[in-house]
């Protein structure tokens, strides 16, 4: 066929591609050799990333998200997993249970998820410290330290996810054909040891794709933040995106937030390129 | 176990439900404590509040508006895109579709800030078509539809073309009736994401009459909490849990009237992009 009218046909497509697209990346790679505000604009080289790798808020704002990671992943990838086995084992019925349940948190979005969580760890009023009152333990300050504050947010985060993963985890699951099941229960394996011998080692592979795609999003979490701490207190539950955000937009730093930025994205990339050589392997 | 999971289920749709009861009540209501397990004095209250200081109806019309037209161009984008190649070979076809899978892994985030810029220069900035634009192409629902279009056989192009087809017509009449499912399941994710997203919208627009609805409401909230929070607490709570309740509806009446393509998607075990 004529190849010229291919061309045509990508048009459209192609515009917005390299518009909105191709030459922000480009953008990004140049402003963050700039320091930019408003008004100014000045070369400096690679001193924002210097100043990035020496800035005690953004290093802070990496060893966060790492904190986060370890949060998001038992909660983002294992407990979807224990779940998914369990629902495995039991009948239709309970399985379409499951899915739907876990499922519905993911039909509301960051805000509303935020909204309804945030007053259930009210410090004053919320519902938790009266049930810890009612324990006799002391309130709990929840949006004041570090360990709890990450701990909520990440189950919010994940929250909205998790449905996703089970549905994915039963998927593959139900690919193990019924008979390997059955004559391995006839030779006297019991659940246990099929879940180890057979399904674990099935689904390992997805696992571990899962764990890298959690701590991918985990460096940009930035909703939950902005409508719950804050980054606070003390800048220590800030992520990067949330960093970001903060020297762009708060701060007008264009150049230095654009360095962080690129910093972000060689991070992402390389956690990416894992994920995508699992992916070619599964 | 079993139980176990049960428990789980029901911690993690207890916020959901507290959030229902809560917006339903009075305030002073929802901050009693021991707290009313069973909604009681029920009022629509909080809701009337929000309803007369914002602009919700308004709101709502722009994020449905808003997304409409963003789909539209976002689908023929797509579209024609597939069809060159699915139809064609030609100069440069594997390393524009290596470009695109490329740009996939580059996250949005790290582009806030040159995209935010660009907008500024081209006076984009508090005006919708900041929001089109990067709707208009999206990497990922390519890979998604070239895909699908892979499984159409070319002999169906070739035969159409030797009974003297124009190409347009081919794609409008011939691809894309075959195309409708996955059409459908981009156009349903958008409208669902379009009541989700307040990020990007937040930082181009400035203008209450241009907000879309998860927009509008974070902003109503974080400004009531800047200026009445200290004194009006207990109100607070009430209109955050009742604006909480007024995002989540969209997305269940989306869900009701196509639970069908949901269902579908469970069976499939497929995952939202």
């Amino acid at each position: 066929m004529k190849t010229n009218k291919a061309y045509f046909f990508l048009l459209p497509a192609g515009v917005f591609f390299v518009v909105f697209t191709l030459t922000p990346i480009i953008m990004m790679g140049a402003l963050s050799l700039f320091e930019t505000n408003y008004i100014t604009s000045e070369f400096v080289g690679l001193r924002n990333y210097i100043d990035a790798l020496t800035s005690p808020d953004f290093r802070q704002s990496i060893v966060n998200s790492l904190f986060y990671c370890v949060f998001t992943i038992t909660l983002g990838t294992f407990v979807p997993l224990a779940v998914a086995l369990t629902a495995y084992r039991y009948s239709n019925a309970y399985r379409d249970i499951v899915r739907f349940a876990f499922y519905v948190p993911s039909l509301a979005s960051g805000v509303v998820i935020a909204n309804a969580w945030k007053w259930i760890f009210d410090c004053r009023k919320g519902l938790a410290n009266y049930l810890l009152s009612v324990a006799g333990i002391e309130p709990v300050m929840w949006w004041g330290h570090q360990v709890t504050a990450i701990g909520i947010i990440s189950l919010i985060v994940v929250n909205l996810w998790m449905g996703h993963w089970i549905i994915l985890y039963l998927a593959v699951l139900t690919t193990v054909r019924k008979e390997v099941v059955d004559s391995a229960r006839i030779d006297g394996a019991n659940w246990q040891q099929i879940q180890t011998k057979i399904l674990i080692p099935l689904i390992s592979p997805w696992v571990l794709f899962i764990m890298l795609l959690e701590i991918i999003s985990t460096f940009q979490i930035w909703e939950n933040i902005y409508l719950l701490t804050s980054g606070g207190p003390a800048n220590t539950t800030a992520t990067v995106v949330y960093n970001i955000y903060e020297t762009g937009f708060l701060r007008s730093q264009y150049g230095t937030a654009s360095a962080r930025s690129v910093i972000l994205v060689v991070i992402v990339l390389g956690l990416a390129l894992a994920k995508n050589r699992l992916e070619k392997r599964n | 176990m079993k139980y176990l999971i049960f428990a789980l289920i029901l911690i993690l749709l207890f916020p959901l439900y507290w959030m229902i009861i809560g917006s339903i009540q009075p305030s002073a209501g929802v901050m009693k404590l021991p707290p009313n397990w069973i909604p009681r004095n029920i009022t629509l209250v909080n809701f009337a509040y929000i309803v007369k200081e914002t602009m919700i109806f308004r709101w709502t019309f722009n994020t449905i508006m808003l997304n409409t037209i963003s789909l539209c161009i976002q689908l023929f984008c797509l579209v024609t895109a597939g069809y060159a190649f699915a139809a064609y070979k030609f100069v440069g076809k594997q390393v524009i579709y290596w470009i695109f899978v490329a740009s996939l892994i580059i996250p949005w985030q790290g582009l806030l800030v040159s995209r935010y810029i660009l907008m500024r220069h081209l006076y984009l900035l508090n005006t919708w078509f900041a929001i089109i634009a990067l709707n208009a192409f999206a990497p990922i629902s390519f890979v998604f539809i070239r895909n699908y279009f892979e499984k159409i056989p070319t002999s169906m192009i070739d035969s159409a073309r030797i009974d003297g087809a124009r190409e347009i017509r081919i794609l409008f009449q011939i691809i894309l009736p075959q195309c409708k499912p996955i059409l459908g399941y981009l156009a349903l994710h958008s409208y669902l994401t379009a009541f989700q997203d307040f990020f990007w919208p937040m930082l181009v627009l400035n203008d209450k009459r241009l907000f879309t609805l998860p927009l509008g409401i974070v902003h109503f909230l974080k400004t009531f909490t800047s200026t009445h929070g200290l004194l009006m607490h207990q109100q607070l709570l009430g209109y955050e849990l009742a604006g909480g309740v007024l995002l989540l509806l969209p997305a269940i009446i989306i869900f009701v009237i196509f639970r069908k393509t949901f269902r579908q998607q469970f069976l499939a075990g497929g995952i939202k992009a």
